[in-house]
């Protein structure tokens, strides 16, 4: 069975390459356009991880993160940032936040697939 | 793979570049804005991820240093000033140039590119307490600056079951040859005999010794997922590159020799190292959070919606096939049925044909940068005032409406609005006004551009056109003919661009580009008022009122929009057609023989005159036969006939039969225009 | 790409067999009799057809390379071609016959016999003799660039 995944990001060609690259490996795709768009699949169904954008109109990568973690079901699901920002001060309030890990674009899809494996056992 | 999704990333970031202008002349006027600014940096930030992603790094390069200005900027650290602004301008064309061609190859533009990257980066190189940057030209790049870069011992020993979740290590490696540059040791001896090896199980480990400008948490972020998964090691090891260090390879080639194990005690020896520097403090300043209207939109290939066009008015044809039929078989049943899917038809063919219309917005941008950077090269100032920019037209309007469009407005500016003090003696405010105004009327668009400049003379024009030898002395023309003359071609010529407000200049061509999409220009001006000049628009190129006509058994379409009047003529007025120009009761204008035209056998059923505008002049074309009205959907003749000028299309009739649509402007400019040449 | 077969369509005009690139014919259709012609053109272009709700230009072979006319036959027939890959660049060559399909190697090609050109085809692409017959290889886009320049009167 298909693992599921979320992206949120609100750069339409990244989305697509995301979706692309993890379609192509057989796990079921989600998208949001940014925080707040992302929230409305937090409706109890079935999430293996979350990837998402830092910087983003709405609700950015920080916001969604802190929101999901105050909801139980999605308490302990692995979120990945997928961004260009790699200034530590940002991973560290990231992973303060509650982020499980980082990618840093530009990535090629097979960097990306194993992140997620990673966190996917 | 990555190709299919560039396309993509350079449409959407065309829309990223129009909405980062938007943005930027709403900062110029409130530049404490928070929202903006940070829509600023997001827009910067996604050219960044973007074009690293997509294979434009120059351009994700560039991008990197605005992203960087705006954030200081939105970090209070850096304030908005007039320089930095029309840098951003400037970097903004820049950004444009990147997406059209990808990474530059031209030394010259590089060159431009680098002194343009250098200005980007001096406004973040010097962080200054005050509130604007001072622009000098010895202060050091950001990158010059940072030359302290150092050697770190990595040991990473991975679990032998690493490979189990899918980790790779060699990405982690590539990771830390992406912060500098790299020495990499592996060490295999914990590999069992070929008969235990466990394909799954990883038991190489890694020493890598490496030098980069990075903070030690950079390195430690590579290793953030599998921090439970192996032995780490990272120790600051040499202040400077230890790679470069002579101590360090006779250090390596003895290990080498004797088999020792390189450790951090021993690099550490090389040379006294520093202690460890304290993690920077975070930065705390969380993003601004932006309200945002939700996206209502989609985003659809312009072909797919030609496409769906082109379905659509089939469709049409052939329910008008149908509702024949129907009507012929005269069942009750079917006629409804057939009435049933007429009304669904117009109803998605105004749907598909209101879907094919875009908003003018998307050019005004265009507009507003020209009289923004016009009026500052030419230190005067302007208000810019748009009214309208939601009306919507066709989108291949839009596209040949543009080119005109800014060319009346370049004129406004250059030739119309005057100097500040010019214009205080004339008793009028310093600041000129242009006000770019559209709106529908009936089932045209209206624009306008009004400017409150110096005008133009009437009887300069006169005058002007008579010594041209456009028209005669003794012609008496009325107000809005004198005007007319501005668009004849020969009236204006490149030398008097400066004498006569400079209207002249090109709006012949402005014309002709107007008239192409089967719009009109007018213009209307009074001295030291200002200039109006109008243009009338059809909503959409694909769908015409027609009058269709028959002419030696074969049927044509007339557009209404340049139909005058009808008039019957029977045998009895024939002969009073002399030289081409009927005199009929009071009226007196020159006809043009749709036959002769179309060199078809001369018949005897010319009974009809359709008198068409052309310019301020009315015509009278001779047809056969009067059919009717018919509202019809204009398609191309192919490629191969473009050139064919007084045919502008196609239609398909009810019965699959076609009909050729007339352009009556080409027609009897070119009828004209070999008359005069005989 | 020396070598590899290409796939060509061959037609008839009069007693000779011409061929054109396969990959650039869309359509063909019988010859009937629902052209609509377009003023101030020259005269082998017949007119307009309407394919589908697109009108398309169509030419009259035999003209185009000066040969006489041949009687319109139930062979007769309307070979669509598109010299690019949009539908607005594609017209209609009408040709007395439509022969077949078939492949040729590069290599087989000889050069044309037609030093000169033909009425309108100023050069042909090759001449490949199959049995006892030979077959003129005419690119599109020649033709499609020597019409475009010269159909309006």
């Amino acid at each position: 069975m298909g693992k599921t995944v979320l992206i949120v990001d609100d750069s339409e060609s990244i989305r697509e390459v995301v979706n692309f690259t993890l379609e192509n490996e057989g796990y079921d795709v989600l998208v949001g356009i940014d925080g707040e768009d992302a929230l409305q699949f937090l409706d109890g169904r079935h999430i293996d991880i979350i990837i998402t954008d830092l910087h983003m109109p709405n609700l950015d990568g920080l916001g969604l993160i802190r929101k999901v973690r105050e909801i139980e079901t999605y308490k302990h699901i692995p979120i990945l940032f997928l961004t260009t920002e790699s200034q530590a001060s940002k991973k560290m309030e990231a992973k303060q936040a509650g982020a499980t890990g980082w990618i840093i674009k530009p990535f090629v899809p097979a960097k990306l697939l194993s992140a997620i494996s990673r966190v996917l056992r | 793979m990555i190709d299919k999704f560039r396309a993509k990333f350079v449409e959407e970031s065309l829309d990223n570049v129009q909405d980062l202008e938007e943005s930027l002349l709403l900062l110029e006027n409130d530049r404490a804005d928070k929202e903006i600014i940070e829509r600023i940096f997001r827009a910067m930030h996604s050219l960044k991820g973007g074009g690293a992603m997509f294979g434009f790094t120059d351009l994700s390069e560039f991008t990197h240093h605005l992203e960087t200005v705006f954030d200081w900027v939105r970090n209070g650290k850096l304030a908005i000033s007039d320089d930095l602004i029309s840098l951003t301008f400037e970097a903004i064309d820049q950004i444009k140039h990147y997406l059209s061609v990808g990474d530059l190859e031209d030394e010259d533009e590089k060159k431009q590119a680098n002194a343009l990257t250098n200005k980007v980066k001096r406004f973040v190189s010097n962080p200054s307490e005050h509130d604007e940057v001072e622009l000098t030209e010895n202060v050091q790049s950001v990158e010059e600056e940072e030359d302290g870069s150092k050697s770190y011992f990595i040991k990473f020993v991975p679990h032998t079951d690493i490979l189990r979740n899918g980790t790779n290590p060699l990405f982690l490696l590539d990771d830390l040859h992406d912060l500098g540059t790299a020495h990499v040791i592996y060490n295999d001896t914990k590999a069992p005999l070929y008969d235990a090896f466990d394909p799954v199980s990883c038991y190489v480990s890694w020493i890598i010794i490496l030098n980069t400008e990075e903070a030690i948490n950079e390195i430690q972020d590579v290793f953030i997922f599998v921090e439970d998964e192996c032995d780490l090691e990272i120790t600051e090891v040499f202040e400077g590159n230890i790679l470069e260090q002579k101590d360090f390879q006779d250090l390596l080639e003895s290990c080498k020799e004797s088999g020792e194990t390189i450790s951090s005690e021993i690099l550490k020896n090389v040379q006294p190292a520093t202690a460890k520097e304290e993690p920077k403090e975070a930065n705390k300043k969380k993003g601004v959070q932006l309200k945002e209207t939700k996206i209502s939109s989609i985003r659809v290939a312009s072909n797919k919606i030609d496409e769906l066009v082109n379905l659509v008015s089939e469709l049409v044809t052939i329910q008008a096939q149908l509702n024949l039929y129907a009507e012929k078989d005269g069942q009750p049943g079917i006629i409804a049925l057939s009435e049933n899917i007429q009304k669904l038809t117009r109803q998605l063919r105004d749907n598909a044909f209101e879907i094919s219309l875009i908003p003018l917005q998307n050019d005004l941008m265009r507009f507003q940068r020209l009289v923004r950077d016009l009026s500052k090269e030419l230190n005067k100032e302007i208000d810019f005032i748009i009214e309208g920019g939601d009306i919507e037209l066709d989108k291949n309007i839009i596209e040949h409406l543009t080119d005109p469009l800014l060319h009346m407005i370049r004129n406004c500016i250059d030739h119309g609005i005057e100097m500040p003090d010019e214009r205080i003696t004339k008793g009028k405010s310093p600041k000129g006004t242009i006000i770019f105004r559209a709106y529908y009327e009936g089932a045209s668009v209206i624009i306008k551009v009004i400017d409150d400049g110096k005008g133009i003379d009437p009887n300069f024009i006169l005058k002007k056109a008579i010594s041209k030898g456009l028209v005669t002395e003794d012609v008496e023309l009325t107000r809005k003919e004198i005007f007319d003359l501005v668009f004849m071609s020969g009236f204006s010529t490149r030398e008097n661009v400066s004498d006569l407000s400079g209207r002249g200049v090109g709006m012949d061509v402005v014309k002709r580009k107007i008239g192409a999409i089967r719009g009109e220009v007018s213009i209307d001006s009074e001295v030291d008022k200002g200039t109006t000049i109008t243009l009338e628009l059809p909503l959409t190129l694909s769908i015409i009122d027609g009058l269709l006509v028959e002419v030696a058994k074969k049927q044509y379409v007339i557009p209404i929009s340049s139909i005058e009047k009808l008039y019957p003529l029977p045998e009895a007025d024939r002969n009073k057609i002399f030289n081409e120009v009927i005199s009929l009761g009071e009226e007196q204008f020159p006809v043009i023989d749709l036959q002769k035209v179309f060199k078809t056998p001369s018949t005897n059923e010319k009974q009809h005159i359709v008198q068409v505008k052309y310019e301020n002049k009315k015509i009278g074309l001779i047809v056969d036969d009067v059919i009717g009205e018919y509202q019809t959907v204009v398609k191309p003749l192919g490629k191969l006939l473009k050139s064919q000028e007084i045919i502008s299309g196609a239609s398909i009739m009810g019965d699959g039969s076609i009909s050729m649509v007339i352009d009556t402007n080409r027609l009897i400019h070119n009828n004209w225009i070999q008359k005069l040449n005989k | 790409m020396e070598g590899l077969p290409t796939t060509k369509i061959s037609f008839k005009l009069q007693n000779q067999t011409y061929a054109i690139d396969s990959l650039k014919v869309r359509n063909i259709l019988p010859f009937e009799d629902n052209i609509t012609s377009v003023p101030n053109t020259e005269t082998y272009v017949l007119g307009v057809i309407n394919l589908h709700g697109n009108i398309l230009p169509v030419v009259d072979m035999r003209m185009v390379l000066g040969i006489d006319e041949e009687e319109i036959t139930r062979d007769t027939s309307i070979v669509i071609v598109s010299p690019e890959d949009k539908i607005e660049t594609q017209f209609g060559i009408m040709v007395d016959l439509v022969h077949e399909v078939f492949e040729i190697e590069e290599d087989k090609v000889k050069p044309s016999p037609f030093t000169k050109g033909m009425g309108m085809i100023q050069h042909f692409e090759g001449t490949i003799q199959q049995k006892d017959q030979f077959i003129h290889l005419m690119d599109i886009m020649h033709l499609n660039s020597q019409l475009e320049s010269k159909v309006i009167k």
